[in-house]
């Protein structure tokens, strides 16, 4: 991760106690195409916008929404090529616990390595924090659950939640309904 | 001499009626030498889950740590007991990383999965998994032990029925055997609860 020249985090605290870096990250984030997720009793759902740059655009190669296993999803909002690397190494993780155990990964597992891997970015050096909240939707023998993942590296569980622009009106109207 | 014939070893577990028993012999010996005659070779690991472990006896303990380390971080991390089918995969894997140095022992694994359905398997020392519904062996004896549980074992048994029949052919296969034996030591284990018992045989 960077040659000996980077050897220090980028990712430093200011004298206020913020890590700026990270709030930077939640802007990008924040400035990206909302996505939301709602859990139901008996499963959960994700959804996001896909507003393409041109009609030239062949929509079916864009794929927002991807699997991390066969009961696990995830949506993001933000740059998506860091979610494209995200979804990499979390599908890799899936399978390595599969492949230890025998046994799928419960989603709590896979969210805390998931979260895991996005603190590391903001404490190594010559790397920069991922630009993207993941909203993890999966199902596994606890029930239906619903994650947020934030490019600090936190995680919380949600009934319903939304990220990107216009989060505000989309958590008032969730928070209604 | 072979290296899984140093110490000496005898382990064997059967399936009962929504009950599992798991027996191995007391004797840690250096080839011809008894040096101990309460050796542990049964581990619990959670209180539905027993491994036996037969072979070399520092594999035996080293393995054993390794194994409580894995299963008590997994407690913590995921907030829940390792189901059987489960820690038999992570010591086949365990097993498997040290393909090329290999642990010197036989697990014997027995525990109660979901709906208290009992689970036995066993393996070798890289870890190929062997799964049956009767009865596992394991260890210098395990020859002997083949035939006594072969005539001994009934599907179905209870608790009490269980230990007799487990104390039975463990305690007539390691009279066959020179390197096993002094006692026995037999775990019966129930949805409800643990009984352990220590068996006094042919003490040579």
């Amino acid at each position: 991760m960077g040659d000996s020249q980077y050897s220090f985090s980028l990712t430093t605290f200011s004298p206020s106690g913020k890590l700026v870096q990270i709030e930077h990250a939640l802007t990008a984030v924040g400035s990206g195409q909302t996505s939301l997720g709602i859990k139901a009793s008996n499963g959960v759902v994700i959804a996001t916008e896909k507003k393409l740059p041109s009609i030239l655009v062949d929509e079916a190669s864009v794929q927002k929404i991807q699997h991390l296993t066969p009961n696990i999803g995830t949506v993001y909002s933000g740059m998506g090529p860091d979610f494209r690397v995200l979804v990499r190494k979390s599908r890799k993780q899936a399978e390595q616990y599969l492949r230890l155990y025998k046994e799928p990964i419960p989603v709590t597992q896979l969210v805390r390595e998931t979260a895991t891997v996005m603190q590391e970015f903001t404490q190594s050096g010559g790397v920069r924090p991922f630009g993207v909240s993941l909203l993890v939707a999966g199902y596994d023998d606890k029930g239906p659950q619903l994650y947020q993942v934030d490019p600090s590296g936190s995680y919380f569980s949600w009934k319903a939640s939304a990220m990107g622009k216009n989060v505000s009106n989309a958590k008032t109207f969730l928070e209604k309904r | 001499m072979s290296i899984f014939e140093y110490n000496g070893s005898a382990v064997v577990a059967m399936v009962g009626k929504n009950c599992f028993a798991i027996a191995s012999d007391r004797r840690l010996g250096v080839q011809l030498q008894t040096i101990a005659t309460d050796f542990q070779r049964i581990s619990k690991i959670h209180d539905h889950l027993f491994i036996g472990l037969s072979g070399l006896a520092t594999d035996v303990q080293t393995l054993y740590q390794r194994l409580v380390f894995r299963h008590k971080l997994y407690q913590l991390r995921e907030e829940r007991d390792m189901k059987p089918e489960t820690f038999a995969s992570l010591v086949s894997a365990i097993l498997y990383e040290k393909r090329f140095g290999p642990y010197l022992c036989q697990p014997v694994i027995a525990g109660l999965g979901d709906d208290n359905k009992p689970f036995i398997c066993t393996m070798d020392s890289i870890g190929a998994k062997e799964l049956a519904k009767d009865f596992v062996v394991s260890g210098t004896a395990s020859e002997s032990l083949y035939g006594a549980c072969e005539a001994m074992f009934k599907p179905d048994m209870e608790a009490e029925e269980l230990f007799e029949t487990i104390s039975q052919a463990l305690l007539s296969s390691v009279d066959r055997d020179c390197l096993s034996g002094w006692g026995g030591h037999v775990y019966v284990v129930t949805p409800n609860e643990i009984k352990e018992r220590i068996l006094k045989g042919r003490m040579d």
